[in-house]
């Protein structure tokens, strides 16, 4: 009882704000891709299982930044 | 924008997982400085982006062998238009497989970016606008991302500290000028010293190694067209001298678009930003945006 008077009466804690602006679990589906971030290391993964690379190029790195 | 618009189609990730080796690069990194990564992907790159002989950006996707023989390159992120062009990319990789590569280890081993020093701590940023205007472009659904660096020097001047006091000059003025800024829509401006009219950040002890802090700031162009204004509130946790904990919250009204930041929603519209800290590979290898060519001003604003 005493934690609702205080949610209605103080608003929301710093936490439930933060949780407000992460992305949700739908803006975050991009991330089940296991994407590498060293070329090089890619380089050597495709090479060892026969696979192409896909590369994802950004002004910005697609996994830090905008 | 790429995020949630395209790599968020499960077709696209059950292909890139099951029959490719996906990587990621920033052109910053790539294009602008040497590095064998960066040798490696513009001499591919030239062979299948007209934009790269015309030393405009490389960005996009791209579709390679480990030998460096390109198959395919595509700039538009409809996931349709994306589906297509790795599913056909892909059957040209298997009806004509390349020659194995040869890579050096010193190419394997060598630095690909500017990680931060063992003892920077790193933040991590998101933005978005909350709530949306009606009717505002798709670009202003997404959500911005950053990484933002502390330093121990940042931490030295509040450890010890009682009563309220002043947060540490380099950090206030580095979270205004690189950090509270609309990225939700591409690249921002940073802000320049001239344009930060206002970052007034009181910190004060809560015991434990907890420093709590909150302020204001207001930012604006010369001209007026794009500017910030907004608070901020949080917490970090000093351990041992080290930041063990970071949570900060802030609101602000935003108006106005960049250079690479276009279709804002008309007027004032409400911006919101979140910092928490992390530890994970992608954090450890992915400088803040303002940082990529170094982070000298970035470390003293």
């Amino acid at each position: 009882m005493l934690a609702i008077i205080a949610a209605l009466t103080l608003g929301p804690t710093l936490d439930q704000k933060i949780q407000s602006v992460l992305p949700t679990a739908k803006e975050d589906k991009w991330l089940q891709i296991p994407w590498r971030t060293s070329l090089m290391k890619a380089r050597a993964d495709a090479q060892q299982a026969g696979k192409p690379l896909f590369l994802w190029i950004m002004n910005g790195s697609p996994v830090g930044c905008t | 924008m790429d995020r949630a618009f395209t790599f968020a189609d499960q077709r696209i990730i059950d292909v890139l997982t099951k029959e490719f080796i996906p990587a990621v690069g920033n052109t910053h990194e790539l294009q602008n400085q040497k590095s064998p990564a960066g040798s490696w992907f513009m001499s591919a790159a030239q062979l299948v982006n007209p934009r790269v002989l015309d030393k405009t950006t490389a960005q996009g996707f791209y579709v390679v062998a480990a030998n460096g023989q390109p198959y395919g390159f595509n700039n538009n992120r409809d996931p349709e238009r994306v589906l297509d062009f790795i599913r056909k990319n892909g059957s040209s990789f298997k009806s004509s497989p390349p020659p194995p590569a040869t890579i050096a280890e010193s190419d394997l081993a060598a630095s690909f970016t500017r990680k931060a020093s063992e003892t920077v701590s790193t933040l991590r940023a998101f933005t978005r606008i909350k709530p949306l205007p009606k009717d505002c472009d798709v670009l202003n659904h997404s959500v911005g991302r950053d990484h933002v660096w502390i330093y121990p020097s940042d931490l030295e001047q509040v450890v010890g500290r009682t009563g309220k006091f002043d947060m540490p000059v380099q950090l206030a003025t580095r979270l205004a000028r690189y950090h509270l800024v609309d990225n939700v829509r591409g690249e921002p401006s940073f802000w320049t010293p001239d344009e930060v009219k206002k970052s007034a950040f009181q910190m004060w002890p809560k015991g434990g190694g907890v420093f709590a802090f909150a302020g204001t700031y207001a930012m604006q162009t010369a001209d007026k067209q794009r500017g910030l204004r907004g608070t901020l509130e949080g917490e970090m946790r000093i351990t041992g001298g080290s930041l063990s904990r970071f949570r900060a919250y802030g609101e602000a009204k935003a108006w106005g678009a960049g250079p690479y930041t276009p279709r804002p929603p008309s007027g004032e519209f409400p911006l919101v930003f979140a910092f928490i800290d992390v530890n994970d590979e992608f954090s450890k290898v992915t400088p803040p945006q303002a940082a990529a060519y170094g982070d000298g001003e970035y470390r003293r604003p």
